[in-house]
């Protein structure tokens, strides 16, 4: 079909989304360049809300010319990012009311851009606009990571992250290019019929393929040996974008990672597939023992995050390399998205209120914690011991589910690095909440008070952590072998 | 060896030894320079695939566009070199190396071992021209395009943003 004769009523979450964003944008400079506007913070929240009722509203199946799909993965892709970018925006909004040197309009405007490139990109079934969606959320991400322009540390991370970031575009693009150059089609699902005929003639172009959009793909995701940037980066920007690259960025690469590599590579009947699982698998284990035992040196709490974002990804490309049934794979992974879009963003609320407050982000800021404020020391913990991965939480539940389809996908040993590995990131964890309970507060610290958004976010997320933990049967029934 | 694979040759050393220039030269004024030199030969690389359209828009928008937009950047910030931490150590240049040498070497190695059909008749390049470019664009690839446009619009205000000089 083409896009002349389309059904352009499946594209109507992104073109409310565009033009709300726009709309947002324009309010913005109509009201001055300086000064607060927490009204602008509130709209983009309602306006990514809207965005994903009518997400789910119009859940359907159905593609726009073959290079816009709308079936079930994006739509709970979609919904997920979105519901993570408004969590990113209230915590923002905390942190945008205590620092006078950010644009306010302009942050939640890149803010609304940045989830309409993940949208299209969890939605495109061809590599153009594949392409073009993960730009648009790289871009606005680096104009974010740089917005505290008077300070070093974010110029510094937002310029590594450009460059780095250009780079691994660069590679994705090249990948793009040699199955263009084979296929003639830039369309997966037109690449996907042919690619295993094309691999029995050209073997070696088109594993170099797969390799370079890996490692450009990778380094969106933060995956080891592509993680470097992670760090700095994360440090460096202001504590809501940092959420919002460890979460969003990184929920969105996956959901690329699994189009791209679940139907163009996986071949007819999966040939190909035993040509990439075992790098993937490699790569796995390599990012969840780097990320992990990095972290346990680490004295920033940003910069914690950051290792803890890098081992979390390593659990998330298990279910990749251990295919039982590819739609299984999806479910799982799913899952463990939705569970960690929430324990994150409900870290990072906490993050956010405990540095701003102190105006440091070491470990010492956190120190007596639970004298100061025991609701948020206590589900500090609750999140930090669901990304460790502790029973009764939402994050044992996801865990558990990769190491189980690992283990009914013949892969045991991979399940055996992630449970070791998890039992390591235990300490690093405990260190953050031994600060919060054992230590004194700092003696000029009083009591700490936190505001309606933080508190609302804390308590969603704190929610979701306990409901899935404890009753996951409602999540999993609905997600379980979910299709394309 | 036909004027088609004479011209190929001159252009490609052109343009990768412009590239390499643009890396190597210590003046930015020099590196703007070398850098329309290897726009021009990619240009004329389009021109040489019979992509006459896209060579065009290379020249205007690249040759052109983007090499005023950098002098102009030259121009208006002050260039003093910043770096961030001390030079590369040996060990890192030599590692670097090789490793950049092992992808060139499998690349090379891949695309050298390539042997694609020959394809007998020669094309007729109806592709390329703007008529057909432009029905592609704005009709299987449009949504493409307004992402693009919302890419662009994002790029700006982000620029604008970090670029903006506090008033005081």
């Amino acid at each position: 079909m083409s896009a002349y004769n389309a059904n352009w009523s499946l594209m109507t979450p992104e073109i409310v989304l565009g033009i709300l964003a726009l709309v947002i944008f324009t309010i913005d400079f109509m009201t001055g360049v300086k000064g607060k506007k927490p009204f602008l913070g509130r709209m983009s929240i309602i306006a990514l809300l809207v965005t994903a009722v009518l997400v789910y509203i119009n859940r359907g199946a159905g593609t726009i010319a073959d290079i816009f799909i709308v079936d079930h993965f994006s739509t709970m892709f979609k919904i997920i990012l979105l519901v993570g970018v408004a969590i990113v925006i209230a915590i923002s909004m905390h942190y945008l009311d205590k620092n006078d040197d950010v644009y306010q309009g302009e942050f939640y405007s890149l803010m609304l851009f940045a989830a309409l490139g993940a949208m299209l990109m969890v939605s495109s079934a061809d590599l153009i606009t594949l392409y073009i969606g993960l730009e648009l959320l790289s871009i606005s991400s680096y104009c974010l990571a740089g917005f505290k322009k008077h300070n070093r540390k974010s110029t510094e991370g937002a310029i590594k992250y450009v460059v780095l970031g250009g780079t691994a575009s660069a590679f994705i693009l090249y990948g793009m290019s040699f199955l263009y150059g084979l296929t003639g089609t830039t369309s997966i699902i037109d690449i996907s019929q042919v690619i295993s005929s094309l691999y029995v003639d050209y073997p070696f172009i088109v594993v170099m393929s797969i390799l370079f959009m890996l490692a450009g793909f990778g380094f969106k995701i933060s995956i080891v040996p592509f993680h470097m940037w992670a760090p700095d980066v994360y440090e460096g920007s202001p504590t809501p974008v940092t959420a919002f690259l460890s979460v969003v960025s990184k929920i969105a690469g996956f959901a690329i990672v699994l189009r791209v590599f679940f139907t163009t590579f996986l071949g007819s009947e999966g040939v190909l597939y035993d040509e990439w699982t075992w790098i993937i698998a490699i790569i796995a284990t390599v990012t969840m023992i780097v990320g992990n035992l990095i972290a346990l040196t680490q004295k920033n709490i940003k910069r914690l995050m950051a290792y803890s974002g890098v081992a979390q990804a390593g659990y998330l490309l298990v279910p990749i390399a251990a295919i039982f049934i590819p739609s299984y794979s999806i479910g799982v992974i799913i899952f463990y998205s939705i569970v960690y879009v929430f324990m994150t963003l409900g870290a990072f609320a906490i993050i956010t209120l405990v540095t701003e407050d102190s105006g440091r982000d070491d470990f010492s800021s956190f120190s007596g914690l639970y004298k100061r404020s025991p609701y948020m020391a206590i589900a500090m913990s609750v999140f930090l011991l669901g990304l460790a991965g502790l029973p009764l939480t939402a994050g044992f539940v996801g865990k558990a589910w990769i190491f189980i389809s690992a283990a009914q996908a013949g892969m045991l040993w991979l399940a055996g690095v992630m449970f070791v590995t998890s039992v390591i990131s235990f300490y690093y964890y405990f260190g953050v909440i031994k600060q919060m309970f054992m230590n004194e507060p700092n003696p000029n610290d009083v009591e700490l008070k936190a505001p309606l958004s933080i508190s609302v976010v804390v308590t969603i997320a704190l929610a979701v952590t306990i409901i899935l933990g404890v009753l996951p049967g409602l999540m999993i029934d609905w997600i379980a072998y979910i299709q394309w | 060896m036909n004027p088609q694979m004479i011209f190929f040759l001159v252009l490609a050393v052109l343009a990768i030894a412009c590239a390499v220039l643009v890396l190597q030269l210590k003046r930015i004024s020099h590196r703007v320079v070398s850098m329309a030199f290897c726009f021009f030969a990619i240009a004329g690389l389009y021109f040489l695939l019979g992509a006459e359209f896209i060579g065009i828009i290379q020249i205007i928008v690249y040759a052109g566009a983007v090499t005023i937009l950098f002098i102009f950047g030259m121009m208006m910030t002050e260039h003093r070199n910043i770096t961030f931490s001390a030079h590369p150590r040996k060990l890192h240049r030599v590692l670097s190396f090789v490793g950049v040498g092992t992808l060139l070497g499998f690349m090379l190695y891949g695309i050298l071992n390539m042997d694609l059909p020959q394809n007998g008749s020669p094309r007729v390049y109806e592709e390329g021209t703007a008529h057909e470019i432009g029905l592609v664009l704005y009709g299987h690839y449009v949504i493409a395009v307004i992402g693009m446009a919302f890419l662009l619009t994002a790029a700006l205000i982000g620029a604008i943003v970090i670029a903006r000089k506090e008033a005081k």
